[in-house]
């Protein structure tokens, strides 16, 4: 009775071995990895965003309110990357006199299994009252009076 | 044989093992990247309701900044409304005055990322109301934000979040502290005016004068032959007071160093402030009064001698006058000294509780508490941080893009150590500035100012300098630290007017009294008897920044 050149055993550990190391590139080809990479980059973006809008609400605050326009590109790094994400920043008044502002960050990224012409963007917004308001206005004395008060 | 035979159970099995492997992994996987992508979903879904729910509670922070101090905001009167125990001033800004339309917040759940998103009307109250110390018109409180979010992204699990936002907010005069609103003037020392037994002295001594050119028309009227000389004298003696009536209607001036002096005068009355220091004027009028009265005596003696003589007559009728006049103007200056100015000696009732208002409501602590702004001298700062530059950049801080140099309003203090403060030019809005040790010099402030703009300018322990035409309530007052007092000084320049008031609760000296003191009324707050005065007389400030935020996850 001629023996196994392997014994069960043996097969099985062989047979894991292989399989563990087969895990990452089944994750690279299946889809199911490429809504991990877009759900990651999705995250991030609104990480970055929402970053960026407490950020400028800190300048606003602190700088005074005037018109904030900030831009940053993508640099197409390999793998997953910051600098991959491309966004813009604009802060700006919504109401004629300028108390209450609207900041937007508009984002934009390309995972690098997309096909050529294929981006994801995301847009996030956010309103700042401006302090001043209740420290402005010209009201002439006695023009209002609690009824019922003589003057 | 056997051998090929046992390599392909080999294989066989190498297969099934794998398939099943990949298969428990390929299964796992799946489990848990669905779990991992709800779990970020409905973590990403709640940090933007928490970021739609800041946006929420910044408009209607936005919609009660603009409201607070507009006259015509339904929250006007109540944020003005004297709060008194047992009443602790909380009530509802939304529900009950309906303040609060939010349009901008309504517009970004229409569109973008916040579609799937809906938030609540937020509500707006004010939780509570406290007076400071004995103040209970000006007030400090807290205002309470809250709102809800609810929203999902994609198909993910949705998020909510409740948020509420807390900020403090201070209503204050904007004119002078009570009591002394309704004063034109107040002094809380006496002797700071002059020199109170030396201006009775003098007014003994030119009494004394206007009694001796009296008894010398008397006596040429009475050696006067009849005819038309006889009846010019005793008409000069008919319109010429008797001495004693003079006396009475300038009577002695209060000697209590220590008494308060206040006033009720009208509307644009004016004092010159060059009879302040009356002691002084007096004393600059009796070497004039002593010549008049002496050329008087000349005159007599020629009129008595030549009493037919009609030019020696007439001379001594002109000299006669113009004693008299020149006495009775100085005397008028006393007349005038009482008109102006009302003494409280320590004996009054009411000297007690101006003594303490002084203190209280005119003091360092009293603005520390109410101050919007406090701006602190930084030496080795740099320019940026010079005193001078910090106001200049806080009076324009509501300048926006459609107006650039907007009205300010609110009571700011001034930490400055040792660089003056210098206002100039018309500031517009009504604003309370509060220099300390550094000083203050007011040089033709709001010249032009009309009835909206007021400036009440305060002076701790500093020197106060004043020059041309200051539209203001001027306040100089010592500067209290621990146990260490720095009284002010007060510098003027002659031309000087003040149209406002003046206090000067104790110790404030000026080098010399000059120009013009005028009333304005519109300082004034309203009747106290009902605890709060006009509301237009009261300024709401809110805090900047919210004290705190609380975020409940449901």
């Amino acid at each position: 009775m001629s023996r196994s050149a392997f014994s069960l055993l043996e097969v099985l550990v062989a047979t894991l071995l292989v399989a563990l190391a087969m895990v990452p590139l089944i994750g690279l080809f299946s889809s199911g990895a490429r809504e991990v990479a877009f759900d990651e980059a999705y995250v991030t973006a609104h990480g970055i965003g929402l970053t960026l809008i407490e950020r400028s609400i800190e300048e606003l605050m602190v700088h005074g309110f005037k018109p904030l326009k900030q831009e940053h590109s993508a640099e197409a790094k390999a793998g997953f990357s910051i600098d991959n994400f491309r966004w813009n920043l604009d802060a700006h008044p919504v109401d004629g006199a300028g108390w209450l502002w609207q900041i937007r960050v508009n984002l934009d990224w390309r995972l690098p299994t997309d096909p050529q012409g294929v981006k994801h963007s995301l847009s996030l917004d956010r309103l700042l009252s401006r302090p001043d308001a209740c420290f402005t206005g010209k009201h002439a004395y006695r023009r209002i009076m609690d009824p019922g008060r003589s003057p | 044989m056997r051998r090929n035979r046992d390599g392909i159970g080999f294989l066989v099995w190498l297969s099934a093992a794998l398939i099943v492997v990949l298969a428990v992994i390929g299964f796992h996987q799946r489990q848990f990247t669905s779990h991992v992508t709800a779990s970020v979903s409905r973590s990403l879904a709640g940090e933007l309701s928490l970021s739609l729910a800041h946006s929420v509670l910044e408009e209607a922070m936005h919609q009660v900044r603009v409201q607070v101090n507009e006259p015509s905001s339904p929250i006007y009167l109540p944020l003005r409304r004297p709060v008194e125990k047992p009443d602790d001033g909380a009530m509802s800004l939304t529900k009950k005055f309906d303040c609060v339309h939010l349009t901008e917040s309504s517009r970004l759940v229409q569109q973008g990322i916040f579609r799937q998103f809906r938030f609540k009307d937020p509500t707006v109250e004010v939780v509570y109301q406290r007076p400071f110390d004995d103040l209970p018109d000006e007030r400090f409180g807290l205002l309470r934000y809250a709102t809800r979010v609810t929203g999902a992204i994609g198909s993910g699990e949705s998020a909510v979040r409740e948020v509420e936002a807390f900020q403090e907010f201070r209503t204050v005069l904007i004119t002078p502290p009570r009591p002394f609103d309704e004063l034109p003037f107040y002094i809380g020392r006496a002797s700071a005016l002059t020199d109170l037994a030396q201006a009775n002295l003098h007014r003994r001594t030119l009494l004394d004068l206007y009694g001796r050119a009296r008894n010398a028309l008397k006596r040429a009227t009475d050696a006067a032959p009849p005819g038309t000389a006889k009846s010019n004298y005793e008409n000069m003696m008919e319109q010429s007071k008797d001495p004693a009536s003079v006396a009475t209607s300038a009577p002695e001036i209060p000697e209590d160093p220590n008494a308060h002096v206040t006033g009720i005068w009208h509307s644009s009355q004016s004092f010159s402030l060059d009879s302040m220091d009356i002691a002084r004027r007096l004393q600059d009028a009796i070497p004039k009064a002593e010549r008049a009265v002496q050329a008087q005596s000349q005159a007599l003696d020629r009129a008595l001698a030549a009493s037919g003589d009609v030019g020696a007559q007439e001379r001594m009728m002109a000299a006669s006058s113009e004693a008299l006049t020149l006495i009775l103007q100085e005397m008028l200056r006393i007349w005038g000294f009482h008109l102006a100015f009302q003494f409280i000696p320590r004996a009054a009732p009411e000297y007690d509780a101006y003594e303490q208002k002084a203190q209280l409501r005119l003091g360092y602590e009293h603005w520390r508490k109410i101050a919007f702004f406090v701006l602190k001298e930084d030496k080795g700062g740099g320019p940026e941080k010079r005193i001078q530059a910090q106001w200049d950049r806080l009076i324009k801080r509501a300048a926006n893009l459609n107006v650039p140099d907007p009205p300010f309003n609110g009571v700011v203090l001034v930490e400055n150590e040792s660089e003056t403060l210098v206002l100039r030019g018309n500031l517009v809005g009504k604003m309370v500035v509060v220099a300390t040790r550094g000083g203050l010099r007011l040089e033709n402030v709001n010249p032009n100012a009309d009835n909206d703009d007021s400036l009440v300018a305060v002076c701790l322990g500093g020197a106060l300098e004043l020059a041309g035409t200051v539209n203001a309530v001027v306040v100089a007052a010592p500067y209290r630290l621990g146990e260490m007092v720095m009284e002010p000084s007060i510098r003027m320049q002659p031309e000087t007017v003040i149209r406002g008031g003046l206090f000067l609760p104790e110790g404030a000296l000026a080098t010399e009294w000059h120009g013009l003191l005028e009333y304005d009324d519109k300082y004034y707050g309203g009747p106290t008897r009902r605890g709060a005065g006009w509301p237009d007389h009261y300024y709401v400030g809110i805090a900047p920044r919210t004290v705190f935020r609380k975020v409940a996850r449901k």
